[in-house]
Parts: structure tokens; C-alpha cells; sequence
């Protein structure tokens, strides 16, 4: 016997467990399409001036944890062409990163349904809920319209659904792409 | 026929329900306080990944800049919630008060038994909020 709040909370949580290790599987792109750098690599002058800020910043306000972060640089594949100079034919080679050639697919849970037959019961202020035993004789029983050991039958039905993103946490999302975007070269 | 607000079978199963959705909702919340890491007033930083991009300049060069993409901007976002609960009961209406019928789980089958066999639904949802209904059950 489980408590009816507890085992619909269990629902949830499980739920939940699975849209996490959807998240988790999204992140794992970055390691799919992106390698760490392992030394810096030579920056460009808005790079550098983007680490310097970056250093300035943390000395104003140290980090607890002074963790260095990890530099990624994309996965990338040399193409050659052939191409005619007018030294006669010769190869160019072209680096293509892998992430533009590999249509990226990201899953999130949007919705869950869970449907059980249950027996309820009563325990002082408690609901209790147990599955009812799956014998072959109680099933036929049940067919027939019987009503089983102490409780009333009853059947649960939980639907989990992805929620809309809340206004504040999509203009905090919204403001960190523009600066995403202002990042990028071209 | 109609059952009170009051009967304690109706009440008990509906606060069931009001408090296990209530259970998510915390459950919800600190599932998005830990993806936003925050966990007190403090000044916070989200969580970033530093990418070093490729520039080919007009010179024919090739140099990089540093990119830092916040996580947040990167994936979906999705918070779970439980969008509706529907409860379906068997129960007994039991008429040992004339005026006052009230439901039980107890089953009392017999020749003299007064009472009705009905199912009670019971619907949660988001939108619509409570509501519930019994059908008398023919035997």
C-alpha cells in the first residue's frame, strides 16, 4: 500500500528523470560536434579583447571556485577540390565543420499519459492505493463486475505536460542570445 | 440525488488529489532552481560553454574568437508539470440517513442493503480546474 499523493508524486518524478536525461542527451552534442582546445589558441583581437574583459571581470569579483573553463573548437573534416590555376591543376583544401553538415536533431519531453487501475482504500486520514492482484481467477472476477478485497476499484489517470517557458526566463534567454549573437564573426 | 460538499469520502479524495498536484509544483520549482543553479541571492552567472571559432579573414588568414554560448540558449527548455489528474471510483452510496445520503467504499450486498453501487470521477486539470460527477450504476 502506497499513499495516493506519494505514488502520484512518484509519476512525476519519474517523469521528470526522463526529460532530464532528454536534456542530458542534447548537452552530449557539444562533445559530438566540438573538441576540447588544448592549448589557447592564437585569438583574434575582439578574441583577445573579449579574454581580457573576461580577466578583468574575475578580478573584480574572484570566483569561489576558480575552475579554469574549457575552451571547444568544432570538429571539423578537410574537403579537397581540384582546381585549375594557370600553373595547370592543383588541390584546395577546405575545412568544413562537422555541426554544418549533420542535420542536428534535439528531443525534449513534451507530454506524458499514465493510466492504472487501482484498489483505494481508507487508513485514517490517509488515501491508500495497492495494484490489484493479477491472478487469473481475480481477473475473471473483475470481468464479471466483482469488487475485490477491502477497497473500491479505481482507475488513475495522470497526464504530465511541458509547460510553456515563463515570460521572465524567456527575456533572460532572449537577452543572452542577442549577446550570443554578437558575438559571432561576419 | 445530490452528495454534500462535506461528505468525507468526496473531501478526502479531492484533497488527495489538490495535494499531490500541490507535491509537483514544489518538485517543479526546485527542478528549475537547480537548472539555473540558483540557490540564494547571491550574484549568479549562468552556465556557459567557451567555443573557439574559426575566422577566415579577407587577407586570406585564418585566425579565432573566442565564442561564450550560455547553455540556456543552446537546448530546449521544458518544465514538467502535471497538466490534469483524473480520479474514477467505484463507490457505494449509502442511505442510512434519509436525508443526508453519503458515499462509502464499503460494499453492503444483501436483500435489505440500501446501498447503490456508482462511480465517482473525479477531473483535476490546469485549465478547467475541479470538477466531479456520479453515475448511479444499474444492477
Amino acid at each position: 500500500m502506497i499513499n495516493l499523493q506519494e505514488f502520484v508524486q512518484t509519476i512525476h518524478t519519474a517523469t521528470a528523470a526522463a526529460g532530464e536525461a532528454l536534456i542530458q542527451k542534447n548537452l552530449g552534442l557539444i562533445d559530438q560536434f566540438f573538441e576540447p582546445v588544448e592549448e589557447e589558441p592564437e585569438l583574434s583581437s575582439s578574441g583577445n579583447a573579449r579574454k581580457a574583459a573576461i580577466n578583468a571581470r574575475s578580478e573584480v569579483q574572484p570566483s569561489k571556485e576558480d575552475t579554469p573553463v574549457q575552451v571547444m573548437k568544432p570538429r571539423m573534416v578537410a574537403v579537397q577540390y581540384p582546381k585549375t590555376t594557370k600553373d595547370g591543376a592543383s588541390i584546395q583544401t577546405v575545412n568544413v565543420p562537422l555541426i554544418t553538415l549533420v542535420p542536428l536533431s534535439q528531443v525534449e519531453l513534451k507530454e506524458m499519459e499514465f493510466a492504472t487501475e487501482l484498489e483505494l482504500s481508507v487508513n485514517g486520514e490517509d488515501l491508500q492505493v495497492s495494484f490489484p492482484k493479477r491472478t487469473a481467477k481475480s481477473q475473471d472476477l473483475a470481468a464479471e463486475g466483482a469488487n475485490l478485497g477491502n477497497g473500491g476499484k479505481a482507475k488513475l489517470e495522470v497526464k504530465i505536460a511541458a509547460m510553456e517557458t515563463p515570460d521572465g526566463l524567456r527575456y533572460l534567454v532572449d537577452g543572452y542570445e542577442r549577446a550570443l549573437r554578437s558575438q559571432i564573426p561576419g | 440525488m445530490k452528495i454534500s460538499d462535506a461528505d468525507p469520502i468526496l473531501n478526502q479524495l479531492i484533497g488527495a488529489l489538490y495535494q499531490a498536484q500541490q507535491i509537483t509544483e514544489v518538485d517543479k520549482y526546485h527542478a528549475l532552481l537547480n537548472r539555473l543553479n540558483i540557490n540564494s541571492k547571491e550574484e549568479l552567472e549562468v552556465k556557459t560553454v567557451r567555443i573557439s571559432m574559426p575566422v577566415y579573414n579577407d587577407d586570406k588568414t585564418h585566425t579565432h574568437t573566442l565564442i561564450e554560448a550560455p547553455l540556456l540558449s543552446l537546448f530546449p527548455l521544458s518544465f514538467l508539470q502535471i497538466e490534469h489528474i483524473k480520479l474514477d471510483v467505484d463507490l457505494y452510496i449509502e442511505h442510512s440517513n434519509e436525508d443526508k445520503p453519503s458515499l462509502t467504499l464499503k460494499s453492503k450486498n444483501g436483500l435489505f442493503s440500501k446501498n447503490q453501487p456508482c462511480k465517482l470521477s473525479i477531473n483535476l486539470d490546469t485549465e478547467s480546474g475541479l470538477s466531479s460527477t456520479i453515475l448511479m450504476k444499474n444492477e
